[in-house]
């Protein structure tokens, strides 16, 4: 690990003066960050320690929605009740992810900032353009059997590894953030970015930005799923993950909502699917057309070509199961 | 699983000419008397081990110590033209950087895997930091030394490193395989009877091939060592299962009198074969020591425990079966090929089918392929680990296609001899464990069919596979203390792996010198005790119960000799019995340890006892058996594999310390839980990097992947044993792939022969052979 200046921010501003120029962190849980710059992947001079800031409170909102602040745990969101009751496909979605005492540590601004597993990014011994911008992908033509098949270019194929991203992504939620320029919101869908030419850039925050929380719009009754296909029962990446809500009234489709995980550079929106099942009726076939149309432009790589009839089949039972 | 020179299996084929002269094994009385032995205690380090009261090696913080960091090299195969240390020794708090160009000369041993050296626990024959050649992608080129661990670590990035790459060997092919000159335990090649005759005259044949992929043994407590020079005084700790090996290896590498080499090993966390054998940067960080002039202790990162130590080796096996319409065998052909580096050790899967099944004719033959690439490994059940998914696997396709149940299919075969020798078991109650595993299980209810049973989305089945591991009783001393207060201690140079030797072995030699357990202290782990060749191979139990034994019988003559006089005198060693704290004769005439010690003014006694020489291990066949039952649970749409249900059956002779042995069996099974479902090592073919160097991407079973285990012993001592125990350490992973993959056949109709059978496997449509995936 190098050497770097350790200082904790006593507010918000305070944080975002001292965020604002060379090459700095935000300290929350920690739990990436420290595994990122042990490997030196990550190399700030300065590491700004925000975890004691006023920003872990889950809130209600004048709209009937809720705000997670930015350092609440994923454990606590989790388990809180209005998380639970309202929107309980995030509780679902936090609890696939990690482990118990990972989630103990985990906030809500660190699970959407977290970085990529690809294991030729944490190899220093490998090409990667997201850590050497247009140093090579050793990914592409290697072990990608976890990569994307959607959104990906020739620069990076790596996928964002959350669960919780997926879940927001299908509730429409938006992140607030502050900065050296002042508050402004992102919705969580725009918030993480694709590679395209520049992998490196990963998500909208600008230099010195912070995450203060995310809100959830307030919803009607929906029934929502989340369902995480891994390589073990608990504590792996999501080879593919789906995030569903969906909402039938009269046998027609009143609201569908899709987000996969695993897939992708970021949560990625199914908008084509949830399009046509909009106002479609609530049977099989239609699942099934959605299904396939969330994956159609599924561009697999050589190990990874189940990752589409995954996602189609989970999709299409989780429907179902919802409708 | 023997651990042999290429001499001592040249020697062992002349014996085995001359076996049946051989004395057979010594009968143990204890092998069936009540007492401590068979008793449910509690493991005897566990509340030190769960409180942190145990320092292990990396533990470890002498004054003036200095930590080392090694540096990978990034290609797999060529010449370093330069290193470059400028920066790394610029950097904050460096000590210094030891190149090949530095470091001091360390004569090159045998490597220990390869069964080359008799002596010693190097892992590798290769000149690592005494050589500009490069052997494969993660070696050590340099090894860092600095004031603190992250100050090594961020200057062991800075070294630049200038290779010359030549081409390397990284995939394993058929062109260049050849038959090495021995694998582990046998053999490479044996033919008994005419297979080409038992195949053409089958009733049935199955024709199959099977494959299994690098594996890591993962265990917990990384890879340390830690080296102090005191002039020419030398002392290592070391996270080792063989402290003598290591201490042998040493004194030859730097040119020491043994007696100058001290290897203190006593606990560690986790081996399973990985810490067997002595990885380069044991070595390196002794070298380095010595170039510091101070302490250096090294902790292999988790990524460099995948580049700089070894695992098992891929493994495919082609097999024949031919079965008559009753289901009994009538050919057994298994052609394995694995991978090995230059020291030609071979993970030989052929070993489970030379000895499960009774067979007029059987081929075996193991070839190897030389590749560029970190030297494989034991890791638990050698050979038989793998090849055991192979057989098993087919036998259940033979089953179906015979439309026998597997397990009867299995008692068919039972064989009264061993298949190949045609030598006596020393025992094997393998009939018995099927029974009592199927038993328990409820293997009766078992649906004809596959696809019977659907759970929702998922369908359920259930398999078997027979377990088959060789027993070993090697070589070990123990120094046995009597004091006078009659309390005793036993020093041993084996290690606690973590099986729950240390509470076996209490519990044993309580009863054998007839004292309480909390009489008994018994002290593992420090070299210097007796020369003791027992890395691994589950032998601890009986090796070091038969040197107990050998300690008892002289503590015996001892105390009768300074008895002189007292109630003893005139009795010879065979007229008294340990029992009571003391000596007494049946009738009761005697004394206790402490008043003999009193009358006799002595402080203590102190005692060696060696183990006996094994003649039954070859006279006989040895042999550990079992049967494991599985019940999995198959998402159709997702392939997700989930094993609900687990009963394993084992004969592992007498059971020493139910406890321990349960846990034991339940480790194993977990493990083989991984190796089926989600084990395997990525090796890019591209550069011979292993890629998925981490826990996070090397998957293991976690809690919610284990199903409750019930494990069952038939617990019949074996008449030629100390004890009549047997090694069970690695027993419980053999067979488990194979059960589970039956069981997934039961479920789904579906049979997969590659490992492991994650969810993209079963999404695959067609027959799951070959390797292609990722």
């Amino acid at each position: 690990m190098r050497e770097y200046a350790y200082v904790r921010a006593n507010d918000v501003a305070e944080a975002i003066g001292l965020a604002s120029e060379g090459p700095v962190a935000y300290l929350a849980g920690g739990t990436n960050l420290f595994d990122l710059m042990r490997e030196e992947v990550e190399r700030p001079e300065r590491v700004v320690d925000i975890s004691r800031l006023p920003l872990s409170a889950i809130e209600e909102l004048p709209d009937g929605g809720l705000r997670l602040g930015a350092l609440a745990r994923n454990a606590h969101v989790a388990a809180d009740d209005r998380v639970r009751r309202r929107y309980p496909v995030l509780a679902r979605a936090l609890l696939n992810g990690a482990s118990p005492q990972l989630r103990n540590r985990a906030t809500v601004g660190g699970n959407l900032l977290q970085r990529t597993r690809c294991r030729y990014f944490y190899d220093l011994g490998a090409a990667c353009n997201k850590r050497t911008p247009g140093a090579g992908c050793d990914a592409i033509g290697g072990f990608d059997r976890g990569h994307a098949i959607l959104g990906a270019s020739e620069s990076c194929v790596a996928v964002h590894p959350s669960d919780m991203c997926v879940a927001l992504a299908a509730l429409d939620a938006t992140v607030n953030l502050t900065g050296p320029d002042g508050d402004r919101n992102v919705p969580v869908s725009d918030f993480h970015l694709l590679p395209g030419e520049t992998p490196q850039v990963e998500t909208a925050l600008r230099k010195g930005e912070l995450v203060t929380s995310v809100d959830l719009p307030p919803w009607p009754p929906v029934r929502g799923a989340y369902v995480k296909v891994r390589d073990r029962a608990s504590y792996a990446f999501a080879l593919v993950s789906v995030a569903v809500l969906l909402q039938v009234e009269g046998g027609r489709i009143a609201v569908a909502r899709i987000a996969l995980g695993g897939v992708a550079h970021k949560p990625w929106r199914a908008y084509g699917a949830e399009e046509l099942l909009t106002g479609a009726a609530a049977d099989e076939p239609v699942f099934g057309a959605a299904a396939a149309e969330a994956v159609a432009e599924a561009r697999p790589l050589r190990h990874n070509a189940f990752k589409t009839e995954l996602a189609r089949r989970l999709i299409r039972r989780t429907l179902g199961e919802l409708s | 699983m023997t651990f042999t020179s290429r001499g001592f299996a040249l020697g062992t084929r002349v014996l085995g000419k001359v076996a049946r002269f051989l004395p057979d094994g010594r009968h143990d009385p204890l092998s069936t008397e009540s007492g401590e032995i068979g008793r449910h205690v509690n493991r005897l380090d566990g509340p030190a081990k769960v409180s942190g009261g145990i320092r292990y090696t990396a533990d470890h913080v002498p004054d003036r110590l200095a930590y080392a960091v090694a540096v990978p090299s990034t290609i797999a195969k060529g010449r370093i033209v330069a290193v470059d240390s400028a920066r790394a020794l610029s950097a904050p708090g460096v000590v210094l950087v030891m190149t090949h160009e530095n470091a001091p000369p360390m004569k090159r041993t045998g490597a220990y895997a390869t069964l080359k050296a008799p002596v010693g626990a190097a892992a590798m024959s290769l000149p690592i930091l005494n050589t500009d050649r490069v052997y494969w992608n993660g070696q050590p080129v340099a090894v860092v030394v600095a004031e603190t661990q992250e100050q090594a670590e961020h200057a062991a990035r800075l070294v630049n490193v200038r290779y010359e790459p030549e081409p390397a060997v990284l995939a394993m092919s058929d062109e260049a395989a050849y038959t090495p000159a021995h694998s582990v335990l046998e053999e490479s090649k044996t033919v008994v009877g005419d297979v080409r005759a038992g195949l053409a005259g089958a009733a049935v044949t199955v024709r199959a091939v099977y494959t299994t992929p690098p594996e890591y043994h993962n265990a917990l407590e990384l890879h340390a060592t830690m080296a102090t020079w005191d002039g020419d005084d030398l002392t290592v700790h070391d996270s080792s299962q063989y402290p003598y090996g290591v201490k042998e290896m040493l004194a030859k590498k730097f040119g020491l009198p043994l007696a100058r080499v001290h290897v203190l090993a006593p606990y560690i966390g986790g081996g399973f074969g990985g810490k067997t054998p002595a990885w380069p940067h044991v070595a390196l960080t002794v070298a380095a020591a010595k170039l510091a002039g101070r302490p250096v202790k090294l902790v292999l990162s988790r990524a460099h425990t995948y580049w700089m130590t070894g695992g098992r080796a891929p493994t495919r096996s082609r097999i024949a079966l031919g079965a008559d319409e009753r289901g009994r065998l009538t050919a057994i052909v298994h052609d394995a090929l694995a991978t090995c580096t230059t020291d030609e050790f071979a993970e030989a899967a052929i070993a489970a089918s030379r000895h499960l099944y009774a067979c007029p004719s059987i081929a075996a033959h193991q070839r190897v392929i030389r590749v560029d690439q970190i030297q494989n490994a034991f890791f638990r059940g050698p050979g038989v680990t793998p090849g055991s998914f192979a057989l098993e696997s087919a036998m259940d396709e033979l089953a179906w296609e015979l439309g026998i149940d597997p397990l009867e299919l299995r008692l068919r075969n039972e064989p009264d001899r061993d298949p190949i020798s045609g030598r006596p078991f020393t025992s094997r109650h393998l009939r018995e464990a099927y029974l009592l595993g199927a038993d328990a299980f409820g293997w009766q209810d078992r649906a004809p069919l596959p696809r019977a049973t659907r759970d929702g989305h998922r369908l359920v089945g259930q398999g078997m596979a027979a377990a088959i591991n060789p027993d070993a009783v090697l070589i070990a001393a123990v120094r046995l203390r009597l004091s006078a207060d009659g309390t005793i201690t036993i020093h041993s140079s084996t290690n606690e792996l973590g099986a729950g030797t240390s509470t076996a072995q209490t519990q044993a030699a309580a009863q054998r010198l007839g004292v309480p357990m909390d009489r008994i202290r018994f002290l593992q782990g420090d070299s210097d005790v007796a020369k003791t060749r027992i890395p691994g191979a589950s032998a601890a139990t009986t090796t070091l119960a038969s040197a107990i034994w050998n300690a008892r019988d002289r503590l015996v003559r001892e105390l009768l000799t300074i008895g002189e006089g007292g109630p003893l005198a005139g009795l010879r060693p065979d007229e008294v019995e340990t029992r009571d704290e003391g000596l007494f004769t049946r009738d009761g005439r005697g004394q206790t340890y402490r008043r003999l010690l009193e009358r006799a003014g002595r402080d203590h006694v102190e005692v060696t006892g060696k183990s006996a020489v094994p003649y039954q291990t070859v006279k006989r066949t040895t042999g550990t058996y079992g049967a494991h039952f599985a019940e999995v649970q198959v998402d159709e749409d997702t392939g997700e594999v989930r094993v609900t249900r687990w009963t394993g059956a084992f004969d592992g002779g007498r059971i020493v310390s139910p406890k321990q042995a349960i846990s034991q069996m339940r480790g194993g099974i977990i493990q083989g839980i991984g190796m089926a479902l989600m084990e395997e090592t990525l090796l890019d073919e591209r550069s011979g990097r292993i890629v998925n160097a981490g826990l996070a991407d090397q998957h293991i079973p976690t809690h919610a992947d284990v199903p409750p285990i019930d494990v069952r012993f038939v617990d019949r001592p074996d008449p030629q044993t100390p004890l009549g125990a047997k090694g069970i350490g690695e027993l419980g992973i053999v067979g488990v792939a194979a059960a589970i993959a039956n069981a997934i056949y039961h479920a789904t109709g579906r049979r997969v022969r590659a490992l492991p059978i994650t969810p993209d496997t079963l999404l695959t449509p067609g027959a799951i052979d070959g390797r292609s995936r990722h």
